[in-house]
């Protein structure tokens, strides 16, 4: 048994990228790009937040993501920055 | 006056120093309620100074003590120090110790168990204080009056172990063994030279208790990673139906091969006065550099702990409450009305500040959504509408008083006192816990919905534990303030405004000092506490209030924290101790009125990948230093910005080092 988690879930998370969650993927690279989106998202917002949808326009990402129920849409230009853009909360 | 002195004791009894990686310190709260400013330049502390240095570095809080001279009545009358008339030096002794790998295994406190101890391979047999070879131990230091300083206090770990085996379903760095169920063989390199803090003097020689720089390492080729085995290996509580605290569900808390340099210890004073005269903390000291013996009741204590992040922020039960709890007859208002602003208002604001470090009770958490204590939730506390109701004693707004208290959860047990359901205190394993009066249903919605000290609830029913007080509750000075207030038996006072100590009178000082030491911390959920032990509920373990007894070794009491803290420190990221290690953090836009949160832990290690429970045990050990503190937000002149009531609190001065993956990794 292999006991480096990150590896484990690594794996887990090339699987569910592969398999997409509404969003459906031509080939490696847009598997590859989503596992890079999905990896900043959660540096950027939080372990607990998931990759719901994304589109790219030149250099720019925006992504729709959730924590909680709750959703936001965000953009980034260089895929380390994030910016929230809207948001579901009411507060 | 020096006829008049017939004793002198150190203020704060018991100190709280708070670890930083930078070499850079500020010193602690003195006055109750008062948050202290940690100096420099264009930050967002009170005063404008800065949590971090110039390097980014988080600086270290120190403890600052004193020494006040007391009559023959056990009047205060005054603090000595060397600009004092009367004095001529002070002579500083210092005994501090890190006993954590020496001591017993922590598996929460209802399943604390004499015959489990950490590293059970080397020195076995033996009590934690004969096992020297896992404690870091640098002797008695002083410091005088004239010494420059600082004294840094360094001591090993590990000497003397060359080989040993480790369960094999640990994770190990770099090395995945074959056969999981059979050992592995490791060596182990000592630790040499480990800071467990400094010893310095400010300008009138009072003691400034310098912690360490919060490092932590494990010793052993292959090395242990701090993890969680029981996830992987037989969950939910791993291999060998949970009796190894090396591998069941509290593995984290009792990693082998591994140290930190958090401390405890007891600190004292000698003072020689001008007439040649030798005042002590200690017993038996006729000469100023006479060794003597320890007087409980005039020493004090040191505890070092992991950063608050959250200073403004205090949780709805500190140690003070704790101390209170334990020793009632020194409580100062035990005869006096209930005044809400005194009594009862800095409850609710505890509670409504939650809700900017916690997703259950900032209301963002899908099951309290609407009924937290965020700004525009039902449970904002500090809202103009409650506010009205709760300042009015008439019967008009009895009904809401009353709404509030049938809310709040008493602890299990008919005196309603945490330690009850804990006796006896350990070394022994307690067993009161299962009389009676202990036997309840656990329910989630009374307040606080904080996890206790018997654990989480789920996690308990997971392992079919029916333990008392999974949740944390209010002690009974608190729960006794609310009913008085419910029932219209209180005043309503004003809210007072902090006052620093040198605004005091004399004859307050030592209280305000021993109080505020230890208000800004977690008194419970102790699982098993995060800067202080559960052993603060037993009044066996104390000399009186704020004063730790005669008989305990210096590192005994912080030995029961876990070992390394780092583990701890992540895995506690929900409903825990928000106030000193968020959960959530907030963006506010004030044109608006609108938030947005993120997870606090986030960011990349030093290896590139993303902060997450993926690997949050072992992250946490490289991020603890660079995560941001959570402030309130200053409007133009000066006070707090306010969202229907509440403080509004967001995110400052997060190391940048962790907002970009090392360039190594790129």
């Amino acid at each position: 048994m292999n006991f480096t988690r990150r590896e484990f879930v690594i794996g887990f998370a090339a699987t569910t990228a592969l398999m997409g969650s509404g969003f459906s993927f031509a080939g490696t690279n847009d598997a590859a790009s989503k596992v890079a989106i999905e990896k900043s998202i959660k540096a950027n917002f939080g372990g607990g937040f998931s990759l719901i949808s994304y589109s790219k326009s030149g250099s720019v990402t925006q992504a729709k993501i959730e924590n909680f129920g709750n959703q936001y849409t965000v953009t980034s230009s260089n895929l380390i920055d994030w910016k929230i853009i809207q948001s579901s909360l009411s507060n | 006056m020096s006829s008049k002195i017939k004793s002198i004791r150190i203020h704060p009894g018991i100190g709280m120093a708070r670890m930083g990686d930078s070499d850079e310190f500020f010193i602690g709260p003195e006055a109750p309620g008062v948050v202290v400013d940690p100096g420099g330049n264009n930050g967002p502390g009170p005063k404008g100074g800065s949590y971090r240095d110039g390097k980014s570095k988080l600086k270290r809080q120190a403890q600052r003590y004193r020494v006040y001279a007391y009559d023959a009545e056990g009047k205060v009358i005054g603090e000595l120090t060397s600009k004092s008339d009367l004095v001529k030096s002070l002579r500083w002794r210092v005994h501090v110790r890190n006993m954590k790998a020496a001591n017993y295994a922590f598996q929460g406190a209802y399943l604390f168990d004499p015959t489990q101890l950490r590293n059970p391979s080397i020195q076995p047999g033996k009590k934690p204080i004969e096992r020297t070879q896992l404690i870091i131990d640098p002797g008695v230091q002083t410091i005088a009056s004239g010494q420059a300083g600082p004294v840094v206090m360094k001591g090993d770990i590990f000497t003397g172990v060359e080989k040993g085996f480790l369960p094999g379903q640990l994770r190990y760095e770099g090395f995945t063994p074959k056969d999981i169920s059979k050992d592995v063989e490791v060596t182990y390199k000592p630790a040499k030279g480990i800071e467990l803090g400094q010893l310095r003097l400010d300008a009138q020689d009072r003691l400034l208790f310098i912690p360490s720089p919060g490092k932590g390492a494990c010793v052993t080729t292959p090395k242990v990673a701090l993890s969680n085995p029981s996830e992987f290996v037989n969950p939910p509580n791993g291999p060998e139906n949970g009796k190894n605290p090396l591998t069941n569900q509290f593995a984290y808390f009792n990693v082998p091969g591994w140290w930190d340099d958090t401390c405890g210890g007891e600190i004292d004073v000698t003072v020689t006065l001008k007439d040649g005269s030798v005042l002590s903390t200690r017993d038996n000291v006729k000469k100023a550099m006479d060794e003597g013996t320890r007087n409980p009741q005039a020493g004090a204590w040191i505890i070092t702990a992991p950063p608050k992040f959250s200073p403004y922020m205090y949780h709805v039960v500190s140690i003070t409450d704790r101390v209170y709890e334990a020793f009632p007859e020194a409580y100062p208002y035990a005869k006096q009305k209930t005044n809400f602003y005194r009594d009862v208002y800095p409850i609710f604001a505890n509670a409504v500040n939650y809700g900017w470090v916690s997703a259950e009770a900032s209301g963002i958490a899908k099951a309290h959504r609407n009924a937290a204590h965020g700004p525009r939730q039902a449970g904002n506390l500090l809202s103009p509408m409650y506010m009205a109701f709760f300042t009015d004693p008439s019967e008009k707004s009895k009904s809401m008083r009353q709404m509030v208290y049938a809310l709040m959860r008493h602890p299990a047990g008919k005196n309603g006192r945490l330690v009850d359901s804990l006796m006896p205190p350990p070394p022994q394993k307690p067993t009161s816990w299962k009389n009676d009066e202990f036997k309840r249903v656990e329910l989630e919605n009374l307040m606080p919905l904080l996890w206790g000290t018997a654990g989480k609830p789920k996690q308990n029913e997971l392992l079919g534990n029916h333990f008392p007080n999974q949740f944390l509750a209010l002690t009974a000075i608190q729960l006794n303030h609310i009913k008085e207030w419910a029932d219209g038996n209180f005043e309503v006072g004003v809210l007072q405004k902090p006052l620093d100590l040198d605004k005091l009178p004399v004859k307050d000082q030592p209280r305000a000092l021993d109080a505020s030491a230890l208000e800004p911390t977690i008194g419970g959920g102790f699982h098993p506490g995060i800067e202080f032990p559960y052993l603060i509920i037993y009044r066996e373990f104390f000399a009186e209030a704020f004063r730790v007894g005669k008989n305990i070794e210096p590192g005994a009491l912080a030995a029961y924290m876990s070992s390394p803290w780092h583990g701890d420190f992540w895995s506690c990221n929900s409903a825990w101790w928000p106030t000193q290690r968020p959960d959530v953090v907030f963006e506010y836009d004030q044109k608006n009125q609108t938030r947005t949160y993120r997870e606090w832990f986030r960011g990349y290690d030093a290896d590139g990948e993303p902060l997450s429970d993926t690997d949050g045990f072992n992250q946490m050990a490289y991020a603890w230093s660079k995560l941001g503190m959570v402030l309130p937000i200053k409007a133009k002149d000066g006070s707090f910005v306010k969202d229907n009531g509440a403080i509004v609190f967001t995110e400052h001065e997060r190391s940048p080092d962790l907002n970009r993956p090392p360039a190594k990794s790129k």
